[in-house]
């Protein structure tokens, strides 16, 4: 299946904008966002990136106005929604570049948060943009989405906010659904310390830090609200380990069982052996890099883990032929080893927030 | 004395029987240690020494050392190129022509393997004496992907056949590593229990400064976090991060980091390094007056010659 927002929008939208300047005419912004209320999510993003900036504005305002007039928030969240797809899509073309599309994408999801609040689609739209932010290695944004600190940002630089209904609610985000307390929010948090945790490391100290301690608080607190949340306790697991609590670390992959998803079992098993090997059990170590390559056939970080502990404890030669194996393996890809989109946080959830955000907006299905 | 980019190296080896495979450890005790060693002085070679010009200690124990023919051994060539994607474009083909030029240079008696590395490490030519192996495979290398540095350099290092004669690794990489499992030193102690001796290469680059905010810590009361110029740049710490990994390698194994000016450049660097790894001297010595077992440091000085050596600084005897 392919990837929407790790590997782009898929520009289906062309032969619409064609056929538009063929006639002569452009489609208005309205029309736009209600080719993406119709389910035409891809073509919709095309054709919005199309448009001048300043039609773009108008159409915005314009939106806004009808809004915070009649009352109706459905189009506010197509509006959203839309700005946010071709924000991305503009990112994924142009890494590094920042959009004028993220502003419009953060106006128009304030809005609704503030027309209705709390807000599901706020909510998930937050996680869909934290993880896509990691997958970027974009972590201060990343981490301004999870905290929902992004609205202090479009306050100062947004004028569209202030055509916002009066009866709107200008509160911090209710505590429960949009708050702090968000399982899956406290679990992005973690995730952001964690992998700025590591990126310090490799740099010799020299990096803006992440703190292993508020991980670990974070994911405590994310199991308190989830204890299904299987990912937390992995990310757990392995946050204790980092941060030298080894009997804890121990405690949480104890509790954590039998996994049923393989690349989470994967993961456990590879952090677990890796605490063994802290640990100095050898036997063990092995034994949890045994399970992971079981859970995961294709994977790469385990199989090289078990033979640094076969080079590590004088088995040279089972060393090698393990390397020569792994490493001659011409059936693994990248996709196949959960230790690669690990190492960048949540962004392997992007793709599902996204589904769930467009259903939100069109019950029927994507494009 | 010392040239801008000329340290000295010196290369602990094992006995130079061949052992089975696999079982290349290093012993004392009635088996003969070697040393590779790099003489310089400034950015010359230093040519012309004997056994009786260099003064060896292990565990700071003289050793009576003696000098083997360098000329008699084969080299197994363990070229690692890092194929993430930033390497992909014209780096990658000035790439495959630097390695096929460094194939080009090697004796009918040597042998060369090839791996490439990115989010994964890939075996793409065994060691092998055939050429046209690894010219093949070279063709076919494509850039995309992370950076799974200290995995492929683990994997190289693993990879040290147990034949006779002296093992290089070049090892070239532009960038941090992005996603190896094992750490640094790991895979810096791994290398301290093979006879592999690794150059790095990278390629001078200019870097933007960039700002990025100071911490994580929840924002100031108006919301927003303080921006500020980090203490270095971004994208040089990942210069950095690399550079110093590739650095504690090189020194761990007696070799050393050669960076390219530019990617035109890497052809001639890579013969460079051939060059320079055929006019090393490898001493022999077989351990007497120390322990059985465990870390040997090794120190090796010349005597009353000028010049500097710079050598493995120990091995770890089983």
């Amino acid at each position: 299946m392919r990837s929407r927002v790790a590997a782009g929008l898929i520009l289906s939208g062309l032969s619409i904008a064609s056929i538009a300047h063929a006639q002569g005419t452009s489609p208005s912004y309205t029309d736009i966002v209600k080719m993406y209320r119709a389910g035409e999510f891809d073509a919709a993003v095309t054709v919005l990136q199309a448009m001048p900036p300043e039609e773009v504005r108008a159409g915005v305002d314009s939106l806004v106005r009808a809004a915070a007039k009649a009352g109706g928030i459905e189009p506010v969240k197509a509006a959203a929604m839309l700005h946010t797809e071709a924000a991305i899509d503009a990112r994924l073309k142009r890494r590094g570049s920042r959009s004028p599309l993220w502003t419009g994408a953060d106006t128009l999801m304030t809005l609704v948060e503030r027309m209705d609040p709390p807000s599901v689609l706020v909510r998930q739209w937050r996680l869909l943009m934290t993880s896509f932010l990691q997958g970027q290695l974009d972590f201060f944004l990343a981490m301004d989405y999870a905290r929902g600190t992004w609205k202090a940002i479009v306050e100062r630089r947004s004028g569209a906010l202030s055509v916002v209904p009066a009866t709107s609610s200008a509160s911090g985000l209710p505590s429960g659904v949009l708050g702090v307390d968000d399982g899956e929010l406290r679990l992005a948090v973690a995730a952001i310390h964690e992998m700025l945790w590591g990126r310090d490391l490799d740099a010799g100290g020299n990096h803006p830090r992440g703190d292993l301690g508020v991980a670990a608080g974070e994911l405590r607190r994310a199991l308190t609200l989830r204890p299904d949340l299987v990912e937390a306790r992995v990310r757990l697991g392995r946050v204790l380990t980092l941060d030298r609590k080894y009997d804890e670390a121990a405690r949480v992959f104890a509790d954590a069982g039998d996994v049923s998803d393989p690349r989470f079992r994967y993961l456990a098993a590879l952090f677990e052996g890796n605490l063994a090997e802290r640990r100095g059990d050898s036997a063990r170590a092995a034994a949890c890099y045994v399970k992971a390559i079981e859970a995961v056939p294709l994977a790469q970080s385990a199989r090289i883990a078990l033979a640094h502990l076969r080079h590590e404890t004088g088995d040279r030669a089972d060393a090698a032929l393990r390397v020569r194996a792994l490493a001659w393996d011409r059936a693994g890809r990248d996709v196949d080893d959960p230790w690669l989109w690990y190492l960048k946080g949540m962004s392997w959830r992007a793709d599902g927030y996204l589904a769930e955000l467009r259903n939100m907006i069109h019950p029927a299905g994507g494009s | 004395m010392r040239g801008p980019h000329l340290c000295m190296t010196v290369a602990m080896c094992c006995a130079a029987i061949a052992f089975p495979a696999g079982q290349q450890t290093f012993r004392s005790r009635a088996e003969a240690v070697r040393v590779d060693v790099l003489v310089t002085d400034g950015p010359r070679l230093v040519s012309g020494l004997t056994s009786a010009d260099f003064e060896l200690r292990d565990t700071g124990v003289i050793q009576a050392v003696k000098e083997i023919e360098v000329e008699q051994l084969p080299l197994n060539v363990l070229v690692a190129l890092d194929t993430s994607g930033s390497v992909a474009g014209p780096r990658l083909q000035y790439l495959v022509k630097a390695s096929s030029a460094l194939v080009d240079g090697l004796l009918p008696k040597d042998r060369v393997a090839l791996l490439s590395f990115s989010s994964r490490v890939r075996l793409l030519a065994p060691l092998t004496p055939s050429r046209d192996q690894v010219r093949a495979a070279l063709a076919a290398m494509e850039g995309k992907g992370t950076t799974s540095l200290r995995d492929a350099a683990f994997s190289a290092l693993a990879l040290r056949e147990a034949e006779p004669g002296r093992t290089l690794m070049l090892l070239f990489s532009d960038g941090a590593d992005t996603s190896s499992w094992l750490s640094a030193d790991e895979v810096i102690e791994a290398a301290k229990r093979t006879d592999v001796v690794a150059y790095a290469v990278g390629v001078r680059q200019r870097v933007a400064v960039k700002m990025v905010p100071s911490s994580i810590t929840p924002p100031q009361s108006d919301g927003q976090l303080a921006w500020v110029r980090p203490r270095a740049p971004t994208s040089t710490l990942d210069i950095k991060q690399s550079g110093k990994f590739l650095n504690d390698l090189a020194e761990a194994t007696g070799g050393r980091v050669m960076l390219a000016g530019a990617d035109t450049d890497l052809r001639d660097t890579f013969v460079a390094i051939l060059s320079e790894f055929r006019n090393r001297y490898v001493l022999s010595y077989e351990p007497a007056g120390v322990a059985a077992g465990g870390w040997h440091p090794i120190e090796v000085k010349l005597k009353g010659k000028r010049g500097k050596v710079t050598a493995r600084r120990g091995y770890f005897a089983q």
